[in-house]
């Protein structure tokens, strides 16, 4: 009995100090969540850029863990309540954003929202729960979200907004503003840096483009509030960090352009990295530390959209933000977190011979090697495929399959063929297959195994000492 | 009509180029047309595939209108299918596609559902998940006439054109005065493949659908994404 007890004695003081060495070693926190950035994509766009032996940015990362991603009530889960689960650690329903998890995001089959203004009853549906990002800034450390979607998009929204229905942007535009009468108050001094698009939910109807059906300005309350705020790239980058302590930059009244198209179309958007890089300057500045999430947003669309090349183009840029970031913050004191909020139904097909371009058509390996050309593998109807496909899709699908022959499937418009066809444009769903997290520096030592993605929030919380 | 079932894309896209020149000058004139499209597929195994679908086309100055003929109550069948719980969805089939010129010559394209009133802004970099390829003289002439240029004149049936390339054999009827196919047939030369677009002039609708879309809500391609 008293050896039994040494034991749990010993157990319990071990527990201990893991705990005591795991907890605070972070001041700050850089969050990158890949939407929909499921492990294929991350294959597709290793060898899409650096070959099937390169390796992306991200696999720096020192430690590799495996998500667990369904909802409260969805063996799939969508945006929403895959990226509030790490910011809360609650299991929610879809739709539902940083809310408890009683909360419904219908009232039976109607959803809680009215165009983009929410429905969502005042009370009796369930409660705000907080954030990370309410949690740092509690702490007085400077917090900041980035994002290549509109700023009040899920995934952004999630960190510092609380609705029971995502789509009542406007919203959750006014949750995030100073002054707007529906403040944040667990925000405190609000956030100190908000990157992305969606400038429509910042302004009224009267003007052009705008969805604020109150009236309100939301950018003149931003200004009021002691904001600098810009809405171009040129503006953007003559932005001093050393002199600027609260930023709010939308470039666009809808999400930002992909980045395939801002490249290629020279818009005037920032690039992820470049929002990355003056977020980490403006928010490192306080002592006390910080806390940044930083979205690929737009991965999912163009995988909702079957449109390989874009999802891989802007996975790449935020591969390439996550560069960047590893170039700024001291690894001493800050924990990199990088991971996605859900899978998508991309796969990789075939038994194409290495060095075949991953947006191309299957090679016939064994063709290829003794002909010493590239042959083309086949179909049972005679036809060759491409690489990537997906397993349901919707846009303008046809009955039969292409000869693709002489088609370009690494065009920048070219959709990949689907298994299951759905009528809708861009209705390509998520997977409902786990997902990778990576993580480095500070505090990263319990990021390992497979969790279920509401325990990411725990170890966040502790890796920062809140 | 769905432009990515256009029969000629990729073989006239190659060649437009060399016969901008002979592009028409002057605006094509105002038409009502039935789209009948017929797909067959052999395959290896023994099955035949055959699908039929048809659209309505009215081109006005400067306006193209498209819409898929349906059942009737097919939109409310096909949503009701959706199940309670749909995040949001965006039926191709059900909208039509109102393609216009702007003031840059360039071709642009909104999604119009009729059923809920709503006219959906679409970005170009998303112009081929709403099944359009971007081309103001597809839209209006359904066959860009600068391909016609590429193909070689059938001996004894005027305004008929051929292109043989590789396995593939395009055929197009053309209907100059009114200045779009009345049809295009392809194939391939085992057989397996074959295509037919049948057009031909209807009436003009009692109240054109574009002339009455005041009060719909306006939205984005984005509103229907995750």
């Amino acid at each position: 009995m008293q050896n039994k007890f040494k034991i749990c004695a010993l157990v319990a003081a071990l527990a201990s100090a893991t705990s005591a060495l795991a907890a605070g070693e972070a001041s700050n926190v850089i969050f990158f969540l890949g939407d929909g950035m499921g492990p294929t994509t991350i294959t597709a766009s290793r060898i899409y850029k650096y070959g099937e032996a390169g390796a992306l940015n991200m696999e720096a990362l020192k430690r590799t863990a495996r998500i667990k991603t369904y909802s409260k009530d969805a063996q799939t889960t969508d945006s929403a309540p895959s990226m509030a689960a790490y910011m809360t650690g609650v299991k929610m329903n879809n739709e539902v954003l940083s809310m408890s998890a009683d909360t419904s995001a219908y009232n039976g089959t109607t959803p809680y929202v009215s165009g983009a203004n929410s429905t969502c009853p005042a009370t009796g549906n369930g409660t705000a729960v907080s954030t990370l990002l309410e949690l740092s800034k509690a702490a007085g450390k400077a917090v900041g979200a980035v994002t290549t979607t509109r700023i009040t998009h899920a995934t952004p929204a999630a960190t510092y907004a609380h609705i029971c229905h995502r789509d009542g942007e406007n919203d959750i535009a006014a949750q995030v503003v100073p002054g707007s009468g529906k403040f944040n108050s667990a925000l405190g001094s609000g956030v100190d840096v908000l990157l992305g698009g969606g400038s429509k939910f910042f302004i009224p109807t009267t003007t052009t483009g705008g969805k604020r059906t109150d009236g309100q300005d939301l950018t003149a309350l931003l200004k009021t509030a002691g904001y600098t705020y810009v809405n171009t790239g040129t503006a953007f980058n003559s932005i001093n960090p050393a002199t600027t302590s609260k930023l709010v930059g939308l470039f666009n009244l809808d999400h930002l352009n992909y980045e395939l198209d801002r490249v290629k179309n020279s818009v005037d958007e920032p690039s992820l990295a470049d929002m990355t890089e003056k977020a980490i300057k403006i928010l490192s500045k306080n002592s006390k530390g910080y806390f940044l999430m930083v979205e690929g947003g737009r991965i999912d669309h163009a995988l909702h959209g079957t449109n390989a090349k874009r999802a891989l183009e802007d996975t790449i840029a935020f591969d390439d933000a996550i560069k960047r970031a590893l170039s700024l913050a001291d690894l001493k004191n800050t924990l990199i977190v990088v991971t996605a909020d859900h899978d998508h139904t991309m796969t990789i097909n075939g038994y194409s011979h290495k060095g075949n371009p991953i947006l191309g058509k299957v090679t016939d390996i064994t063709q290829t090697t003794v002909q010493g050309k590239r042959v083309l593998a086949k179909a049972a109807d005679s036809l060759p495929y491409t690489a990537l496909v997906f397993g349901n899709g919707g846009g303008p699908r046809k009955a039969t399959r292409d000869d693709l022959t002489s088609v370009d499937t690494a065009a920048d418009d070219y959709l990949q063929e689907v298994g299951v066809v759905l009528g809708s444009a861009g209705s390509e769903t998520h997977g409902g297959g786990d997902v990778m997290l990576m993580s480095t520096g500070a505090g990263n030592a319990t990021f390992k195994g497979t969790m279920v993605n509401t325990k990411v929030f725990g170890l966040v919380k502790s890796a920062l000492g809140l | 009509m769905n432009m990515s079932n256009n029969p000629l894309p990729r073989l006239g896209g190659l060649l437009a180029a060399a016969f901008c020149s002979l592009a028409a000058a002057a605006p094509a004139p105002d038409v009502n047309l039935l789209v009948e499209h017929e797909i067959t597929e052999k395959t290896s195994d023994g099955v035949t595939r055959q699908l039929h679908y048809a659209e309505r086309v009215y081109r006005r100055a400067g306006l193209v209108w498209i819409e898929r003929v349906l059942p009737p109550g097919a939109h409310d069948a096909a949503e009701h299918a959706h199940g309670d719980h749909e995040h949001k969805h965006l039926d191709l089939a059900a909208a039509a596609k109102l393609i216009t010129l702007d003031a840059d010559k360039l071709a642009r394209i909104k999604l119009v559902n009729t059923h809920d009133k709503v006219v959906i802004n679409v970005p170009s970099a998303e112009y081929g998940n709403v099944g359009f390829d971007g081309s103001w003289e597809n839209a209006v002439h359904l066959l860009d006439p600068k391909q016609l240029k590429t193909m070689q004149p059938i001996a004894g049936k005027a305004q008929n054109y051929q292109l043989k390339r590789a396995d593939t054999t395009v055929r197009v009827a053309w209907d100059a005065a009114g200045e779009f196919p009345r049809q295009v047939e392809s194939g391939n030369a085992s057989g397996t493949r074959h295509k037919l677009m049948r057009v031909r002039q209807t009436s003009a609708p009692a109240t054109t659908p574009w002339t009455t879309l005041q009060g719909y809500a306006q939205k984005e391609y984005s509103d229907y994404l995750d």
